[in-house]
């Protein structure tokens, strides 16, 4: 080995574990042992490489480097831990608890019998427009279970006593509630066909509907209603009078 | 990710070496950081397909190089020569030499390094990195490897020693 050769080994040298095992690295310094030039420039050389060592050493990361990197951190590539669960399932209930407050603070739609019966006798005194006018009580039938109204109703004995005159549906609370027009035969103020109205809804749609066939007898609005239940359906008869002219159509 | 071994583990061992590797081949402190910072992005996406845990530190720092690599290939090619085309001449530093020094100094000289030798020549001084090691990260034989080293130690001391003299200082470099 010359002392050229023996240069470019040298400089490839570190103090690192794996070099010392090398057979031309030993060779190498034992040139240097021998070789007064090659030793001052193995020397220097150590000097030059421990001082580029330190130099390169010096660098140091920003501080909140870690901190960014973890925190920065892209979600798709975050493990799902315990804590991250536990999180989803906190929001999960706090919105489930939120949903349900604000559906408590949300007007609620109104099935009360009591709604549906005054919303029928406003009906009644309104200008409505009757869909059928008949005085056949069997074509009433066929035309409100055609529009999806009861049309199967049972009428009360007295009712035989007034005169049809036609009939509409009503909405209610997503289906339909017939109402049946009557004549009571008294005098009516002028383009007003009709004076007795019967009303019939299915009973499921007013859940608070009077539970049984005898009919209970209240006034709203200057109309006097007589309201009973039987199989099913739930009977609303209104009349613009008293009790005693109501009764006798029952 | 490698089974037992958490991402703010892997940070908190390995950011700070990276962040100097990096930091050689960029010299510019953001560019060391967004590497730094990809290179684990890059481990927490695919770090799980590493079977060996010990390789954990090999692989993020050939990441980081491919990082960078990319990126350069992006901005500009650079031309690479062969070795054997390349005039070597072994560096003899005057002993006042290391006196001179600084870590700027030395990182700005590195940039005035043939890039292909700028990441070995880090990896030697930064890591002590096995030679072996070495040319896995940067992928290329061992060979390759020492003769990249050896010409850029050459280069580096014979830029530094410029600088230095320059500077009004002694040291002159000699062959």
């Amino acid at each position: 080995m010359n002392r050229e050769h023996a240069r470019q080994i040298l400089l490839l040298h570190r103090p690192d574990p794996g070099g010392a095992a090398d057979p031309d690295l030993a060779e190498a310094l034992r040139l240097v042992e021998r070789d007064e030039e090659l030793r001052r420039w193995f020397e220097a050389q150590r000097m030059a490489q421990d001082a580029i060592r330190r130099a390169f050493r010096k660098i140091t990361p920003p501080p909140a480097l870690q901190e960014q990197i973890i925190s920065e951190r892209p979600w798709h590539t975050r493990p799902v831990t315990l804590r991250h669960l536990v999180a989803v399932a906190a929001g999960v209930i706090l919105l489930f608890g939120i949903g349900l407050w604000w559906s408590g603070q949300t007007p609620r739609e109104d099935r009360s019998f009591a709604t549906y019966r005054s919303r029928m006798v406003s009906t009644a005194l309104r200008a409505y427009g009757m869909e059928l006018e008949t005085n056949d009580l069997a074509s009433i039938r066929a035309f409100l279970k055609q529009r999806g109204a009861p049309g199967d109703f049972v009428s009360p004995p007295g009712l035989a006593q007034a005169t049809g005159t036609g009939c509409l549906t009503v909405p209610w609370r997503g289906g339909r509630a017939a109402m049946i027009c009557f004549q009571t035969g008294r005098p009516r103020p002028p383009g007003q066909s009709s004076d007795l109205w019967f009303f019939v809804v299915d009973r499921a749609v007013v859940p608070d509907a009077p539970e049984t066939a005898t009919p209970q007898v209240t006034t709203v609005n200057a109309v006097t209603t007589a309201s009973w239940t039987q199989q099913g359906k739930t009977y609303v008869l209104a009349v613009e009078g008293d009790a005693t002219l109501l009764r006798k159509f029952l | 990710m490698a089974p037992g071994l958490d991402f703010e583990g892997v940070v908190a061992l390995y950011y700070e070496p990276l962040y100097k590797f990096a930091f050689s081949l960029t010299r510019a402190e953001d560019d060391a950081c967004d590497l730094t910072q990809q290179t684990f992005y890059v481990w927490a996406a695919k770090g799980n397909q590493l079977r060996d845990q010990t390789k954990v530190k090999t692989w993020l720092f050939t990441t980081l190089h491919r990082q960078f690599l990319e990126r350069r290939r992006r901005q500009t090619r650079f031309p690479h020569q062969e070795l054997g085309e390349v005039e070597f001449e072994l560096p003899t530093v005057a002993p006042s030499f290391a006196s001179g020094l600084d870590g700027a100094l030395v990182l700005r000289a590195l940039g005035q390094v043939d890039e292909v030798y700028q990441a070995a020549v880090s990896l030697f001084y930064l890591e002590d990195y096995a030679y072996k090691e070495i040319s896995e990260i940067l992928d290329v034989p061992l060979g390759t490897v020492k003769s990249r080293i050896a010409r850029g130690i050459a280069q580096l001391q014979k830029l530094l020693a410029t600088d230095i003299s320059v500077a009004g200082d002694s040291p002159t470099p000699t062959s």
